[in-house]
Formats: structure tokens, sequence, C-alpha cells
């Protein structure tokens, strides 16, 4: 499903950002990615999502080889995964029923599916009573589980998900992983950065810590004692 | 792409047109006063050369007839007379008309002459093309019969060197016009852009091609063209018209006899709309085109 092999990054001003890194995800995991802030974890779904190119390695992701990816393709990758922020990246003049149904558009969706799928997801993270809200009206758990919807309303093989919580209270940050370990129960593999050590703790899935650009540890079952 | 998808975009556009308001606004606001300069420069350029074209249009050429010349003759210059190029009006005055003209200014002074052959019949020529006058003064010279010709051969040049700079000018200033405002607009439509490079970043992400995310701005670019262009129609007509009345009420004007030379509104309304419209919304269809790319490659 996504697959690092020998990855070294270096950023065009010289800095190493990832070093070496090798790594598989299969499909349907949970997967946790930790470690200290500049560690290179952002650098890492950055490459996942095509944002940014290897300087060494190859990296496999739905089938997709990024290495030899050319501009033209990464929409159909993307449109492969749902992505979701720390700070949402909801469009804020759309309602929360036109950023996700947006999403849909980009894939060519009919017009039927949509008006079907669309409330479905809405429902599935709890907002079907906010369709007509606009971002702004929201608190930032709303506005991350709009941002959730976005990303699952394609029903993707993968989501990727960078300190998805870091903007949000605990108590709401629970409840966003919850909706991911749900996701992830029904097939979905997915992909999240934290800062958290309480969640990963609380969700005992698989970590991945990164240190200093380098893969310090992988453990399957995790938990991270300091 | 589905026809859903398709007018899903178009209704984008449209959308963003009027939620960014005052983006719009100021867009529009810049495109129509382009519009609206350019427009009169050439209004303005195409009125002087009418104009031009009236004072040119008074310039004659007189043919005096040799009075010896026969009936046959006489008959045979007249076909190769009106047969010249270039002649847009012949009119012609025979010996007697032509004592009677004199007879009534001079009075008394011709009492003593009876219809004498004292005055030539004369044709009063006036041209289509003034530059070419001193070709049709050798022709005519050339001609059996004539006793003279009159032709203002210096005033004509200096007409017509008039006309070729105003002509250069108006296109000069009207071409550096366009580009002015050119510049202005790419910069107006940069800055729209450059205000919602977030929400073009957001859709990458979503996995929006390009394509996908300039349809709305193709759209709204064209929308905000086609109601500068109607903005400016209406403003350069109520402006054109107003001037244009102004100066054909003032009988005093010592211009009344080229106002009738002036171009009215509805003679060109159809061609500036056309104008406006097509360069409105290429303008911003395009403006809108080059401006997104910049933002595309997230
Ligand atoms: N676009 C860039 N150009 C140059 N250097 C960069 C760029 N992005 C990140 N870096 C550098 O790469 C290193 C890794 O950054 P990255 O954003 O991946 O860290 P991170 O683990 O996500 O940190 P945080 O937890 O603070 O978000 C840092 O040293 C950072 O300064
Ligand atoms: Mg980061």
């Amino acid at each position: 499903m996504i697959c690092f092999d020998s990855v070294s990054k270096v950023y065009s001003n010289g800095t190493k950002a990832l070093d070496n890194v090798s790594f598989t995800i299969e499909k349907g995991e949970f997967a946790f990615i930790v470690g200290a802030s500049g560690a290179g974890k952002s650098t890492l779904l950055k490459l996942i999502m095509a944002e940014e190119k290897t300087s060494e390695g190859t990296i496999t992701v739905n089938g997709f080889d990024l290495s030899h990816l050319s501009q033209k393709e990464i929409p159909a990758l993307r449109k492969s995964m749902g992505i979701v922020f720390q700070d949402f990246r909801l469009i804020e003049n759309m309602t929360v029923y036109e950023n996700v149904e947006f999403a849909m558009r980009v894939t060519n969706a009919s017009t039927r599916s949509i008006r079907r799928r669309v409330p479905y997801v809405l429902g599935l993270v709890g907002l079907g009573e906010k369709a007509r809200s606009y971002p702004r009206q929201l608190s930032g758990g709303q506005q991350q589980r709009v941002a959730l919807a976005r990303a699952l309303v394609n029903n993707p093989s993968i989501i990727i998900a960078d300190e998805p919580t870091g903007n949000i209270d605990p108590e709401m940050s629970h409840e966003i992983v919850e909706l991911l370990n749900e996701i992830n129960h029904c097939g979905t593999t997915i992909l999240m950065v934290t800062h958290e050590h309480r969640l990963v703790n609380e969700f005992g899935r698989r970590v991945i810590n990164i240190k200093d650009g380098k893969l310090a540890a992988d453990i399957p079952d995790g938990s991270v004692r300091k | 792409m589905r026809l859903g998808s398709f007018t899903y975009l178009l209704k984008q556009g449209a959308k963003n047109t009027y939620i960014n308001k005052a983006m719009s606004i100021a867009s529009v606001g810049v495109l129509t006063a382009c519009l609206v300069i350019v427009g009169f420069s050439m209004l303005l350029s195409e009125n002087i050369k009418s104009i031009i074209g009236f004072v040119q249009q008074q310039n004659e050429i007189i043919v005096y007839v040799d009075p010896s010349l026969s009936a046959d003759g006489q008959s045979l210059l007249d076909k190769q007379i009106r047969a010249l190029d270039n002649i847009s009006s012949v009119e012609y005055t025979s010996k007697e008309e032509a004592f009677e003209n004199q007879h009534e200014k001079l009075g008394e002074l011709l009492d003593g002459y009876e219809n004498e052959d004292i005055f030539p019949a004369s044709y009063h020529l006036k041209m289509k093309d003034l530059s070419l006058i001193e070709d049709n003064v050798e022709t005519i010279s050339k001609l059996e019969g004539i006793y003279k010709v009159d032709a203002p051969t210096d005033v004509a040049e200096v007409m017509v060197k008039t006309e070729q700079t105003v002509t250069v000018a108006g296109s000069v200033v009207v071409i550096a016009l366009l580009v002015v405002s050119l510049v202005i607009i790419m910069n107006t439509i940069k800055i729209t852009v450059f205000s919602r490079r977030r929400e073009i970043n957001i859709m990458k992400y979503v996995g929006a091609t390009n394509s996908f995310i300039r349809m709305p701005f193709l759209v709204e670019g064209m929308i905000l063209g086609a109601v500068a262009a109607t903005v400016s129609f209406l403003l350069v007509w109520y402006l054109y018209t107003q001037i244009y009345n102004g100066v054909a009420n003032d009988m005093t004007s010592w211009l009344s006899g080229a106002v009738a030379s002036l171009i009215p509104f509805k003679a060109i309304a159809w061609k500036l709309i056309l104008a406006y419209l097509a360069t409105g919304i290429l303008v911003g269809g395009f403006g809108s085109l080059i401006s997104t790319r910049k933002h595309l490659k997230v």
C-alpha cells in the first residue's frame, strides 16, 4: 500500500529532512508517526502526497511509483487518498456541504451520487445538521470533522493526516482519532502524524518514530514511553 | 466530463464573481476605465479624420474651358472629364451661366457687354482622395480644349499631411493605451488570483486537475469582461451623445459646417459593443488563465 525504500530527502537549501528511511504499511493498517519537532514527519507525508519529490530511494503508494510520477498524474494519486491537515484547509466561502461536494466533483461524480453520498458522510462525522453552515461558524473540532468528511467522501484507500488534532482541545482530539479508528475498521489505511503521546498510548496502534530524519523505531502494537 | 460537472464549474465561476465582490468591482472598474479611454481615443481620432475629410472635400479643381472650343470638342471634353478617376462630383458652368453670375456681382460694369465670350465655361471637380490631386491636374491639363486649370495643390499637400499625422498619432495613442490597459488588467487579475491562492491550494490537495481549478476562474474572468464591456458601452454612449449634441446644437460654432461630418453614435454603436464584448471577454478570460498558471504548482 505504502512502501518506502531507502528514501532520503534533501531540500533545495541543503537541509537533509529524511535520511535513508525504509518501511512498509500494509492495506488496512493504522500507523502513527511520531518524533520531535523538525524530525521530518511532515516531509514524509509531503512525499507521500507528491508535494515534494524524493532525492534518493523509491516510494510506492497505491500502485503509483512516486519517483516517476509526472505532474499530470498527481491529481489521480491525490484522488486515491484523503488528506487532513492541522489547519483544516476548508474553503471559507463554501458551506460545509459544498466543501465536501467539491471533493466529489473533482472525481467527476454524478450529481445524483453526490446528493446521496455527501449527507451520508456528513452524518458519519456527526455534522448532518451543519450542512448549510460556513466553516467560520464552526468550532475547531467541527471544522476538522468537515475536513475528515471531505477526505472520506471518495472512499479513499488511504487517509493521511498531519497533526489533525493539533488545533483542537483534548476531548475533541479523542473524538477525531476515534473516528479515524472507525474508518480504519472499515478497511481504510490510516497514517497519522501526531505529537500527542496520550493519544498514541490510548489507541495502541503501530508507531513509527522518526528522529533527525532517520527511522528510530517501528513498534507494531505501539506505545511510546518516555 | 459530465454535463453535471460542467454546469457545476460554470455555476462556481458565476458564484465566485459574486462572492468576491470587492475584487470583482475593482476588476470591472479597471477594465471599464481602460475600455472607455481606448474607445474615446478611437472615436476622437475617427471624428478628427472625418472632419479633415470634410474640409478636404471643400477643395476643388476648377477647369476653365477654352472659349474657342467647338461644340464637338466641348462634348468630347465633357465626357472625358466625367470619366476621370478619383472625382466625386462634377459641376459644369456654361459660358452663359458664368456671364450671368458675374453680371449679378459686378452689375453695370458689364453693361456694355452682351453675353460675349469673356468668361469661359468651367468645371468644378471635387476629389475622393485629395492626395491624388497632382495626378488629376496633370491628366486634365493634357486634355484637348483646356484653357486653364486652377488647383489648390499646396493646400492639398498640407491637408494630406495632417490627415496622415492624425492617423499615425491616433493609432500610436490607442495602441499605447491598449498596452497600458493590458498591464493594469493583468496585475488586477493577478491580485485577485493571489488573494485566492489558498483556495487553489486546497483544491490541489483534494486532487483537482489544473483545468478543473481554472475553469471557474475562466468563467469569472469572462463574466467580468462582459460586464465591463457593457458598462463601458453605456458610459461611452451617454458621454459621446452628450458631447455630440452639445456641439451639434451650437449653431454659432465655427465648426458648424464640419458638424455634419461628425460621426453619430448610431453609426458606430454595433461595432463598438461587439468590439467591447470581444475585447472584454478575451482579456478577462486570458487574463485569468495566465494569472492562475503560476499558482497551480503544488
Ligand atoms: N520547504 C522546505 N525547505 C527547506 N527545508 C525544509 C522545508 N520544509 C521543511 N524543511 C526542514 O526539514 C526538516 C524537517 O521538517 P518537517 O516539517 O518535516 O518536520 P516535522 O517533523 O513535521 O516538524 P513539526 O513537528 O514541527 O511539524 C526541518 O529541519 C525543516 O526546517
Ligand atoms: Mg510537521
